[in-house]
């Protein structure tokens, strides 16, 4: 082997700055989730969601302008399904279902997107931090000449493409095809809807992408992460609606339920009420705060920082 | 291009490390005492027992983890400015530290980017190790199918990836057969001899040290014990003789006692702990003049820890010696 070495090039380039290894870690951990298959399942069952408030959103259209051009139906057909009473059909599209484009169409979206998104979330936790532990890679990043938090934001900004990819992302095509559909003008007025989901984006971003790291970097397999994840997200909420509407506890255990307090803020961001689904209508309950909702989102955002910082050390990166 | 020069950076004038009473404490327990060391550039052996403060050195040395007390330089950088003195590391830990799922080139390429490099310089950079290292066929397999010897030689590619005028080795030739460690030594003391590259091989194989370095440092519960030529330190093994004898094997024993020997009984054969200058024939001669047959003769090179106790008896430095908060220092520097 030793004359293999006179093959040995010296490298004379030069070295960019640490941000170049934030990308280098998020690119990578794009690469590896994207590989596995349970994403692209979870994604497509995602997107499932935002298929049915796209077609939907086209169906109430069609049958509006079909209702215009003549003259106040009472049934109609939409390939071999006959609608008998479209009177109620569309009422269903437009007030309970919220497809007419509205705020409420959007904060309905990122509602029941959020399951899935926590699914998935449980998924990259393990497969973005989890793993470089079980690995022993943690020596290979921190031996490189990076902090600990550009280990950290690289991490972060992966989650960050993920949760948006699976929110924001499908929020702005359903406001695009809103736009195209309804008018030109759609787009000028319902801007805030737009910018709404982007901010609600950048909270589900911020609260659930930090909590996840920080969950991964301590729990690290991806069974008792998604168990963690289960009882942070699902039994708490269950605990929160039992306090609050069953028990008639104080409004703020509601704070318990984390999914509910990011939906309180994007709510707030898209300038719809908050209100909370039961037996699939959409009824208005107590909600916190929004300032308690933020204080608390906040807190828990910063915890996590600082656990994940505190568990990211670099003196474990040494045998 | 082919070239065969040196690493660019100019070694020759200052010191690889130099370090001045560094002492780390892990909570209560003392992890180094008082480590006062100025290394020139060169191969130099980090040599020590499990739990001798070799890792924590070497945290300390990477700007991983600030000392509780005492400062350094390496290379003529603070050890506190981490990130700009690991740009002047390659480290090459004893973990297997691979991201499974990437494939060898991938790898490489992303330790090539963590350095700063960027996408496409650091792609062809780990081509071209991998081509160095033997390792052109399996580039594209996943790092967690490789044998052992292969994730050695990848964790040694990833080290070299930015081409470090330093090399921190950790254990390096750890679960190779050897034919493996034969081949990762001279790889090793090539990057070295050729291609100026200042090592530090830590490493609790003396054989591993001896073969590769010119300098070596023995630490042993958080001190260091010696510092000095690897030659010299070598010079100071005993080494001992496994014996199987027939016939009278009572006057062999004490002809070999008087010449200065040790025996110690390993049920039918004899260890035979030898003076400096011993030969073998010597044993033949001994045979001869009283009468027993030699049917069998081994030798058995001292191991380190066998060296370190009879070095610490010999120089008196005893665990926990001078543990005050003051540092004494009663080092031994040989060589």
């Amino acid at each position: 082997m030793d004359s293999t070495l006179h093959y040995y090039r010296a490298w004379g380039g030069s070295l960019g700055g640490s941000w170049r290894a934030v990308l280098a870690i998020a690119e990578q951990s794009l690469r590896l989730i994207l590989r596995r298959r349970l994403f692209w399942v979870l994604y497509v069952l995602a997107l499932l969601n935002f298929v049915v408030f796209f077609s939907g959103i086209y169906l109430l259209y069609q049958l509006d302008v079909e209702q215009l051009l003549e003259g106040a139906p009472t049934s109609a057909r939409i390939g071999f399904i006959r609608i008998r009473d479209l009177e109620q059909f569309l009422n269903f599209l437009r007030k309970q279902l919220y497809l007419a484009g509205t705020a409420e169409t959007y904060r309905n979206f990122f509602w029941y997107q959020g399951y899935i998104t926590m699914a998935l979330l449980a998924f990259t936790g393990a497969q973005l931090i989890g793993q470089d532990y079980s690995a022993g890679a943690l020596p290979f990043f921190l031996s490189k000449p990076i902090r600990s938090w550009h280990y950290v934001l690289g991490k972060f900004l992966a989650v960050c493409v993920i949760v948006n990819a699976m929110t924001t992302l499908p929020a702005l095509a359903l406001f695009v095809e809103c736009g195209l559909l309804i008018g030109w003008d759609y787009f000028a007025e319902e801007i805030r809807l737009a910018a709404g989901s982007i901010a609600y984006g950048m909270v589900l971003t911020a609260s659930l992408g930090s909590l996840v790291l920080a969950v991964a970097a301590r729990v690290k397999r991806t069974v008792p992460l998604v168990l963690v994840w289960a009882v942070i997200l699902i039994l708490m909420r269950g605990l929160a609606s039992t306090l609050v509407d069953g028990l008639r506890y104080d409004v703020r255990w509601r704070l318990l339920d984390l999914w509910n307090s990011t939906y309180v803020i994007g709510s707030a961001a898209l300038g719809a009420a908050a209100k909370l689904e039961t037996s699939r209508r959409w009824l208005s309950r107590p909600q916190p705060e929004l300032w308690e909702v933020a204080c608390v989102l906040g807190a828990l955002v910063v915890l996590a920082w600082v656990d994940l910082l505190r568990r990211v050390r670099p003196y474990q990166t040494v045998g | 291009m082919l070239t065969n020069r040196s690493s660019a950076y100019d070694l020759g004038k200052m010191h690889l490390v130099e370090l001045e009473d560094i002492t780390h404490y892990y909570g209560k327990r003392r992890a180094l005492e008082c480590v006062s060391l100025q290394l020139p550039a060169g191969r130099i052996g980090l040599l020590g027992p499990n739990g001798a403060g070799k890792s924590t050195l070497l945290r300390i040395l990477l700007g991983l983890l600030a000392p509780t007390r005492g400062q350094g330089r390496l290379l003529g950088l603070d050890l506190r400015h981490g990130p700009a003195l690991r740009r002047k590391i390659g480290y090459m830990p004893e973990s297997d530290c691979l991201v499974p799922g990437l494939s060898g080139v991938e790898y490489i390429a992303l330790a090539g980017r963590l350095c700063g490099m960027g996408r496409r310089d650091a792609a062809r950079r780990a081509h071209d190790l991998l081509n160095l290292l033997g390792m052109e066929e399996a580039r594209y397999r996943k790092v967690e199918e490789y044998s052992t010897g292969m994730k050695q030689r990848l964790k040694l590619a990833q080290a070299l990836v930015h081409d470090p005028p330093v090399l921190f080795l950790d254990e390096p030739t750890s679960g190779l057969d050897s034919d493996g460690r034969e081949r990762m030594l001279s790889l090793i003391l090539g990057l070295g001899r050729d291609y100026g590259k200042s090592i530090l091989l830590s490493t609790h194989i003396l054989g591993d040290v001896e073969r590769v370095c010119d300098q070596v440092v023995v630490l042993h519960e958080g001190r260091v014990l010696l510092h000095g030529q690897t030659a010299a330190l070598c010079g100071l093994r005993q080494d001992a003789y496994r014996l199987r004898l027939e016939g009278d094997v009572g006057a062999m024993r004490r002809v070999l006692e008087k010449a200065g020997a040790q025996i110690t009984s390993i049920q039918r054969d004899w260890l035979v702990q030898v003076p400096t200058g011993w030969t073998t024939s010597r044993f033949f001669e001994l045979a001869h003049q009283t009468g027993v047959t030699l049917l069998g003769m081994r030798r058995e090179e001292e191991n380190l820890t066998d060296l370190f106790y009879r070095l610490l008896r010999r120089q008196a430095i005893g665990p926990g010696a001078g543990s005050g908060d003051g540092c004494e220092h009663g080092l031994s520097h040989y060589g």
